[in-house]
């Protein structure tokens, strides 16, 4: 191993020519120090990535639970019903709520009477249907969405996130479907519609 | 074969020798140069990892920040013993204490009277020492304060200043990398990274006419104490940084 301690660049311009600074580092780095150095640096950033990657899969394994289960069976003008379970807590019954095209409509207690989710081995009871009642919608030729979130608390209740139970549903609502349920168009926005609850 | 080839020969050998040997040195200089911009950017990472990615995702937690903090100082620690950097080269002396408080307190007060000025006419603020913040400030001066303008003072200066040099030699280049190195870590608060890049050139420049580190650290201590005390905390929000300042 050779110690070389060699010029910066700026020793040639010295003190004279630049007075307002003063001595230059010393770089005495050697070839096989130099190559230690690589390995480091090397090292340094593969162990970043790893851990920055290990920091973002905790934080969504924690924020955006992936043990939820369960299913939207029916989404129509009438009511929204199906049945949400926390695997990791078969026992637990989980809230959920229902957006109907983006927008909030409402929240509850996922306690239902469900046997069949209970035959088919998803939880430790059969408490775990939910049915909403759908708000008054206008009738309209476009189909409206239906999406229910089961809720998270995250971060010692620092934090909620909602995680989407089945699949988005989607169901038209007519003039014929309900008089007293289905709105009549009248000009209101959907926002408008499903704000009255 | 004549006495005089002989020697021309010997000649041309030495001189290929030589030039061989330069090259060598020349081929170690540059790779000795893109090493250290390297470990410029892998501090700086390790910083904004830090900052925003583990604040981000977990908030405050000690055990999660001292991964890339741990990595950056082991990074640091392991350089400057490869580079033969000795403590007292880095800053870590006594005896360039004087010079470098001496180049830092006119700047010093011009700077003090600039941020009185700067929080009085823009922000409508009066400076008061006797503040919250600024009270808190004088009770943890000597503790909270220096500590912390010390560790800055050593990674920005006695690491990022002395690597900027291997790069460009000593000058403004150098401090300029130095100064928006620091500021970078200040973003995205926008009063903070203006006050840390100006500064960084400061603190820089002192440092390469005089290497000391407790005395930038006094000085880094006292300039966020004349911060805290000019501008108001609706400009200054509580000296945060990185995600942390959206929060």
């Amino acid at each position: 191993m050779r110690s070389v301690v060699h010029s910066t660049g700026e020793e040639s311009a010295g003190p004279a020519l630049r007075p307002s600074f003063g001595a230059a580092v010393a770089d005495r780095l050697t070839e096989e120090g130099g190559r230690l150095l690589s390995r480091a640096l090397v090292a340094k950033s593969v162990a970043e990535v790893l851990f920055v990657a290990a920091l973002f899969a905790a934080f969504s394994y924690a924020h955006f639970h992936p043990r939820f289960r369960g299913a939207v069976d029916v989404a129509d003008a009438r009511m929204v019903e199906g049945w949400a379970v926390d695997e990791a807590e078969p026992g637990r019954q989980v809230e959920v709520q229902l957006f109907i095209d983006g927008q909030f409509v409402a929240q509850r207690r996922a306690e239902l009477h469900r046997p069949d989710v209970l035959a088919a081995g998803r939880a430790s009871s059969a408490g775990h249907g939910f049915r909403f009642e759908t708000p008054p919608l206008a009738a309209r030729e476009a189909e409206y969405e239906a999406r229910v979130y089961a809720l998270h608390a995250a971060g010692g209740g620092e934090r909620r996130t909602l995680n989407q139970i089945g699949k988005a549903l989607r169901f038209r609502v007519s003039q014929n479907d309900d008089p007293g349920r289905a709105a009549v168009t009248n000009g209101a926005g959907c926002g408008e519609e499903l704000g009255r609850r | 074969m004549s006495v005089a080839v002989r020697g021309r020969e010997a000649a041309e050998s030495t001189a290929a020798t030589i030039g061989g040997a330069h090259a060598e040195e020349r081929a170690r200089a540059s790779q000795s140069r893109s090493l250290a911009a390297f470990e410029i950017v892998s501090i700086a990472a390790s910083a904004l990892v830090a900052e925003w990615a583990v604040i981000a995702a977990v908030g405050f937690r000690p055990a999660w920040h001292a991964v890339p903090v741990g990595l950056a100082f082991a990074l640091m620690i392991y350089s400057h013993r490869l580079r033969g950097e000795t403590v007292r080269e880095i800053g870590w002396n006594v005896s360039q204490f004087w010079p470098a408080l001496r180049l830092l307190t006119i700047p010093m007060l011009a700077g003090s009277l600039l941020l009185a000025l700067a929080g009085w006419l823009w922000l409508g603020a009066t400076f008061r020492l006797g503040d919250s913040r600024a009270g808190w400030a004088v009770l943890g001066f000597p503790v909270w304060g220096l500590s912390w303008g010390l560790l800055q003072q050593y990674v920005l200066q006695g690491f990022v200043n002395r690597r900027a040099q291997i790069v460009f030699g000593r000058g403004w280049p150098s401090v300029l990398l130095t100064a928006a190195t620091f500021a970078l870590l200040h973003l995205p608060n926008p009063w903070l990274t203006a006050a840390t890049f100006a500064g960084g050139l400061l603190w820089a420049w002192v440092y390469q006419r005089a290497p000391n580190l407790f005395a930038l650290a006094l000085s880094h201590a006292a300039m966020t104490w004349v911060l805290v005390s000019a501008l108001p905390d609706s400009a200054l929000r509580g000296l945060r940084v990185g995600f942390k300042y959206f929060t």
